[in-house]
C-alpha cells in the first residue's frame, strides 16, 4: 500500500496534494477562491512558452542562414577555382 | 535546447499543466507548513522557476520517458521546496541564507525520519486534538497511520465515497495548517523561554 520507509508526514503530504482525479475546471475555480490570480498566472506561463518558442524559433533560423551562407561561399570559391583552369 | 525539443514543449497542455502545478505548490507549501520561500519566491513563483529549469535543461525532461511533463515538474517543485533542495543549489552558487531563512519547515521529514514513533509525532498528535468529534477526518488520519496515501485507498479503507474525498481532503488539509500553526506558535514561545 504505501512506499516502504514513508513516514505519515510523507503520506499526509502525498495525500492532501494528490488531485489526479479532480477536474482543471474544480482545481481553477479552487485556486481563485483562495485568492489566486490564475488569469495573470497563466499569462505569465503563456508569454513565457511563447517567448522561448520563439527566441528558438529565431536562433535556429540564423544558424541555417549561416549554414546556408557557408554553403554559397564553399560554391563561390569552387566556382572561381574552375573560371580560373 | 534543440528546435524539436522546444516544439515539443510548445504543444504541451499548458492550460492543463500551469494550474494543476501550481495548485500542487500552493498544497505542497500548506501541507509542509512552508512559511518562506528562500530568495522571496511567492508561491506562484515556483512553477516558473520549474519551467525555467526545464526549458534551460537543469532539470532535463524526455518527453518518451514515460514521465508526464506534469509529474516532471511536480518533482522539481517538490524538490525545490525541500530543505536539501533549494538550500543546498543556492549555497553552491554562493547564496547566503540567515538561520530564519533557513526555517524552510517546521515539521520537515527529516525531522520526522527522527521519531521513532510516529504515535508520538507532534502532527499526528496534533491534528488528532484538532479533529476531535469529526469520525469521517478521524478515520482518514488513521488510514494514513496505517500506510495509505492514494485517495482512492483512503476512500476504500474509510468507506468515504470517492467523490467526497477531494472536500475531505480540503478540509484535512485547513486543519494541518491550523496545527502546524499552533505548534510553531508553541515552539516559539519556548524558545522565547530559554
Amino acid at each position: 500500500m504505501n512506499k516502504v520507509g514513508s513516514t505519515f508526514m510523507d503520506r499526509f503530504v502525498n495525500f492532501v496534494c494528490d488531485d489526479e482525479d479532480v477536474s482543471t475546471e474544480r482545481i481553477r475555480a479552487d485556486l481563485q477562491a483562495d485568492g489566486v490570480d490564475v488569469d495573470a498566472f497563466m499569462g505569465r506561463v503563456r508569454t513565457f512558452v511563447a517567448d522561448r518558442t520563439s527566441a528558438a524559433i529565431r536562433a535556429n533560423a540564423a544558424m541555417e542562414i549561416a549554414k546556408a551562407q557557408e554553403r554559397n561561399n564553399d560554391v563561390s570559391q569552387q566556382v572561381k577555382g574552375e573560371v580560373r583552369l | 535546447m534543440d528546435l524539436d525539443k522546444i516544439k515539443v514543449l510548445q504543444q504541451q497542455d499548458w492550460d492543463e499543466i500551469a494550474p494543476r502545478l501550481l495548485n500542487f505548490v500552493m498544497k505542497l507549501v500548506r501541507a509542509r507548513g512552508i512559511t518562506y520561500i528562500p530568495g522571496g519566491l511567492s508561491p506562484e513563483d515556483v512553477p516558473m522557476v520549474c519551467i525555467e529549469k526545464l526549458y534551460n535543461g537543469e532539470r532535463n525532461w524526455d518527453p518518451n520517458g514515460g514521465v508526464t511533463l506534469l509529474s516532471h515538474l511536480m518533482g522539481t517543485a517538490r524538490s525545490l521546496l525541500s530543505k536539501n533542495g533549494y538550500l543546498r543549489s543556492e549555497r553552491d552558487k554562493g547564496v547566503l541564507y540567515t538561520d530564519s531563512e533557513e526555517m524552510l519547515d517546521v515539521l520537515s521529514t527529516e525531522t520526522e525520519q527522527t521519531v521513532a514513533d510516529e504515535d508520538s509525532h507532534p502532527l499526528v498528535k496534533g491534528l488528532y486534538a484538532e479533529i476531535d468529534g469529526d469520525d469521517e477526518l478521524k478515520n482518514v488520519v488513521a488510514a494514513i497511520e496505517m500506510g495509505c496515501e492514494k485517495p482512492r485507498e483512503i476512500a476504500e479503507f474509510t468507506g468515504i465515497a470517492c467523490d467526497r474525498i477531494y472536500e475531505v481532503k480540503r478540509k484535512l488539509l485547513r486543519k494541518g495548517v491550523v496545527v502546524r500553526k499552533k505548534l510553531g506558535l508553541k515552539a516559539d514561545l519556548e524558545e522565547g523561554r530559554q
